[in-house]
């Protein structure tokens, strides 16, 4: 079975981008919520930082994937031993 | 105990005092933190054991690697978001005590938030209670108020130092009855000044 590489990368995006959309709900919810305060800033920072990581971290995992092609599905999907 | 004047919060009156504001105990987020390091630790802890035990290998651009870089990357996305949100809920909670009243806001969701109020005249008790070890090790606690309100008991949950909680809501109760109860403390009648 072949899966299209660019099938895999929109259900990731899109995955990647409800995840987004609840965190910056969440950053409207601390400040709108309490007062600004250094604590809220700080956490907020954290939280931006950490934000921007992971999604760096997936940039560098996926540097040698070609989304433009097609991927064989094996059975199972993961496969052990040496490849 | 000494009353001290912390910030404003968010609906106080123009002429009232704000006395404390609280949240819960930091030892209640430490272990909600405690349990989520955990779960960061649960995709690389099975990665390290196929590796080792079934002498796992991936080729990077293969099928297999992509597949769990994406769900370790989606993984620890919702993680840190959940974390945060953990967070929130914790930092929002707050309990405040001013001149005029108590008040409880409760964080319970990202869009669901609870306020509620009590005059400090309608107090009819207040107890606290402390149950556990690390209660116990670390003084928090909970303070129940008995009300004469619409909601009959008000529930300060895990605050730091409960007892003098209690003591301060006490002292503020007193101060208002005083106020309201002027019959009490009758003004001393003063002698007419004597006819030479």
């Amino acid at each position: 079975m072949m899966i299209s590489g660019h099938l895999l990368l929109t259900t990731f995006l899109t995955i990647t981008g409800l995840l987004l959309i609840l965190a910056l709900a969440q950053l409207y919810h601390a400040f709108r919520f309490s007062k600004p305060t250094h604590m809220t800033i700080v956490t907020s920072g954290i939280f931006i930082a950490g934000i921007v990581a992971i999604l760096f971290s997936a940039v560098i995992l996926f540097h040698g994937v070609h989304w433009s092609g097609t991927f064989e599905v094996q059975t199972p999907a993961i496969q052990f031993g040496p490849q | 105990m000494p009353i001290t004047a912390p910030p404003a919060f968010a609906g106080q009156q123009p002429n009232e005092k704000t006395l404390m504001i609280m949240h819960r105990h930091w030892l209640v987020f430490l272990r909600t933190l405690a349990n989520f390091v955990l779960l960061g630790l649960v995709p690389g802890a099975i990665v390290v054991f196929l590796i080792l035990t079934y002498h796992w290998s991936l080729a990077s651009g293969s099928f297999s690697f992509t597949l769990l870089s994406m769900a370790a990357v989606i993984y620890y996305l919702f993680w840190w978001i959940l974390l945060y949100g953990f967070w929130l809920d914790y930092s929002l909670d707050m309990f405040v005590i001013t001149d005029q009243r108590v008040i409880d806001i409760e964080q319970t969701g990202l869009f669901d938030r609870t306020t509620a109020e009590l005059d400090l005249s309608r107090v009819q008790d207040v107890t606290s209670e402390v149950k556990g070890f690390f209660p116990t090790m670390f003084h928090y606690g909970n303070v129940y108020i008995q009300t004469a309100g619409e909601k009959e008991r008000f529930i300060f949950e895990q605050v730091p130092n409960p007892d003098q909680v209690v003591k301060t809501i006490l002292s503020l109760t007193n101060l208002v009855e005083k106020k309201q109860t002027p019959a009490l403390n009758p003004v001393p009648k003063q002698n007419p000044p004597v006819k030479s």
